[in-house]
């Protein structure tokens, strides 16, 4: 995923701890290969090239479906096409007979990099759980949070973003997501509804329960106009967004 | 850890961080530190006699001794009976003089290290050449630019191995870190700093007054420029290392403002080196405060090199990881906030390191391996290159330095004394 991964649990068994790592950096490795547009051997990347419909696998196929209702519950803001052209949306269709996808014309280019660092996040949280880890935290490159349970001395997790170190966020079997220009001021996120790069003078974090979520919600409304932002998180229960200026 | 950098084949500890070849294209002198089996030697002995047998000879003898297999000391000079008694017991059997001449008459001696106050080094170094001997001279070279000048000429017609004790030109952290700066990583040198600070009189004992000028010799400018010859000496070249050139001007400043004992010599001096690209080097010594210590830095666009400590810093240092502090604190039982929450993060941007250890293993300061590498020239006759070069520039701009804070003046060394 080119990106940094730290986890953080205690554990008094070092071996089992080491072994739990290990699962989970596997784990992250096989997502990368299915999801990863820049390894020529992806599905993605046979996706991204294929004529006409293509089979993919299980997983692919879910995550394919889940991008579309997403989309829908984002008013268009989560878009996995959003580095495509500007064009008829949606830009793929899932046939679920075979499993099979087809994009609508060859322009169309999927970008799976903000899901499949939430969906790996969710995965990574699920597994620290159920190992019985009460007391771990996931990063994934800083902009991605997930708790599980508590700080192993407090009642939460406590995580400050890089731009505001005064403002706390607690987090507590739940995640963050920060989207945004950062401090560096350059841009990478695509509003998909008119194509141009999205520039804010905050940074946008969402909480909630799912880190999955977390990343798609904050993605979309960091792309939307603020006057969005409620119609949004409508949608959502119990997640919630704040501005790090 | 016993079996250190500069206690083995230096090369091959530089082969190890693959900048060996690098390196000795940078600093050919660096050829002479090939070993023995590299260059052909067999086990052939360079006897030495040490001419000066006080505090700078008796350390040169301990390395000899210890490490340097192929030299061989079998003859000492000094007119002070003290030091030359000294250094009998470190070596017996070796033959004891109180003229220099006689040591220099003796034909089991190959070569001589002269470890004489500074005035002496010309006329030792000249009769040594003229006697046939190969030297290894102490830094600075002589008294005047002039008799630098014409002991780097005398020593080239000459044809024997001639060295002079800058020992940084063999430091294995040194050579490392010049050869970084010099391959532009760091991006162009904008400034070079070298300080040497100590809180002491600088002063040795003297059993009878009329020994005083003799044995503090360093504090009278009949024999001495003071911190100029015996510190900055040591430290002007990295100036020209770094930026492969040598300064074009000087100017400074010196006074006695503490020691005011009847030396002459100044006690605290800032001068003020300028090279053709406009590039400034400073050097500073005072010795009535000693907090700094010593200190050499390259200061590059990108990063800063601290010479002495083998360490570079990072104009930009990729911020430390929130976790990692987190995981510190807990450690520590403590209940803390990460900051590191923020947009995504970029791999390009966490490569580095601040303060990155060039060469944590290396060990010494060049001494040995200087010493080693002329008792190999000596017995290959090969006189390194550049080597002369280096430390005559060395010389002459420590003197350049000294005489443009005398004069008030800015100077630039004269033409007739570029190499």
């Amino acid at each position: 995923m080119h990106t940094l991964i730290e986890i953080l649990f205690v554990h008094h068994d070092r071996q089992k701890a080491e072994a739990i790592a290990g699962g989970v950096e596997q784990m992250i490795r096989e997502e990368e290969e299915v999801f990863s547009r820049h390894l020529p051997e992806s599905p993605v990347a046979g996706l991204n090239m294929a004529v006409g419909s293509m089979k993919v696998g299980e997983t692919l196929y879910f995550a394919l479906e889940l991008c579309e209702a997403m989309r829908k519950e984002t008013k268009g803001y989560f878009d996995i096409a959003a580095l495509s052209s500007f064009g008829e949306r949606p830009a793929y269709k899932c046939i679920p007979s075979n499993h099979s996808v087809v994009r609508n014309s060859p322009e169309v280019m999927l970008d799976f990099g903000g899901y499949a660092k939430g969906y790996a996040l969710e995965k990574a949280r699920q597994m620290l759980s159920e190992a019985a880890e009460n007391s771990a935290l996931l990063n994934f490159g800083n902009s991605s949070v997930a708790a599980v349970g508590t700080h192993p001395f407090g009642e939460h997790w406590c995580i400050s973003p890089q731009r505001n170190p005064e403002m706390v966020i607690h987090l507590r079997d739940s995640a963050l997501s920060i989207s945004g220009n950062g401090l560096s001021g350059k841009s990478h996120i695509v509003n998909p509804i008119d194509g141009k790069t999205a520039v804010k003078n905050y940074d946008l974090g969402v909480t909630g329960k799912s880190a999955l979520l977390c990343e798609i919600l904050s993605t979309a409304l960091y792309a939307a106009p603020e006057s969005e932002y409620e119609k949004i998180l409508a949608s959502f229960s119990g997640y919630e967004a704040v501005k790090v200026y | 850890m016993s079996e250190k950098i500069g206690r083995r084949s230096f090369l091959e500890a530089l082969g190890e961080f693959g900048m060996a070849s690098a390196v000795l294209a940078s600093f050919p002198w660096l050829q002479s530190c090939k070993t023995g089996k590299e260059q052909g030697i067999t086990s052939e002995k360079v006897h030495l006699g040490i001419i000066g047998t006080g505090s700078r000879g008796q350390y040169h003898m301990t390395n000899i001794l210890n490490f340097v297999p192929e030299g061989q000391i079998v003859a000492l000079c000094d007119i002070y009976d003290v030091n030359l008694t000294a250094a009998a017991e470190m070596v017996p059997g070796a033959k004891l003089y109180d003229d220099y001449h006689k040591l220099l008459e003796d034909k089991s001696v190959d070569a001589v290290i002269v470890t004489t106050p500074l005035h002496l080094h010309y006329r030792v170094t000249l009769d040594a050449f003229e006697a046939g001997k190969d030297v290894f001279c102490e830094k600075a070279m002589a008294h005047s630019i002039a008799d630098c000048y014409d002991m780097y000429q005398k020593g080239v017609r000459s044809g024997q191995i001639f060295f002079i004790g800058q020992q940084r030109l063999f430091d294995p952290k040194y050579l490392l870190a010049m050869e970084k700066v010099r391959s532009g990583e760091y991006g162009p040198v904008v400034n070079v700093r070298n300080y040497w600070l100590r809180n002491a009189d600088w002063r040795r004992p003297v059993p009878s007054p009329e020994l005083e000028r003799q044995i503090n010799w360093r504090l009278y400018r009949e024999y001495s420029h003071g911190m100029m010859t015996e510190l900055a000496c040591h430290q002007l070249q990295n100036g020209s290392w770094a930026l492969n050139m040598y300064p074009e001007k000087v100017t400074g400043s010196g006074s006695i403002i503490y020691w005011k004992d009847g030396r002459e010599v100044y006690d605290n001096v800032a001068v003020i080196y300028t090279f053709p690209n406009g590039v400034n080097m400073t050097f500073e010594s005072v010795i009535s405060n000693k907090h700094f210590g010593m200190g050499e830095q390259i200061l590059c666009k990108e990063a800063t090199i601290d010479l002495p400590a083998s360490r570079i810093y990072l104009e930009t240092p990729p911020v430390k990881s929130g976790i990692e502090q987190m995981i510190a604190d807990i450690e520590a039982g403590v209940f803390s906030n990460a900051v590191f929450a923020g947009t995504s993060w970029n791999a390009e941007t966490a490569s580095a390191d601040t303060g990155l250890a060039i060469m944590p293993e290396a060990q010494g300061d060049g001494s040995v391996e200087i010493m080693q590498a002329f008792c190999r020239s000596v017995i290959t006759r090969r006189q390194p290159e550049k080597i002369l070069e280096e430390a005559y520039y060395a010389s002459a701009f420590s003197l350049l330095g000294d005489e443009a804070m005398h004069r008030g003046e800015i100077l630039t060394l004269p033409q007739e004394y570029r190499l």
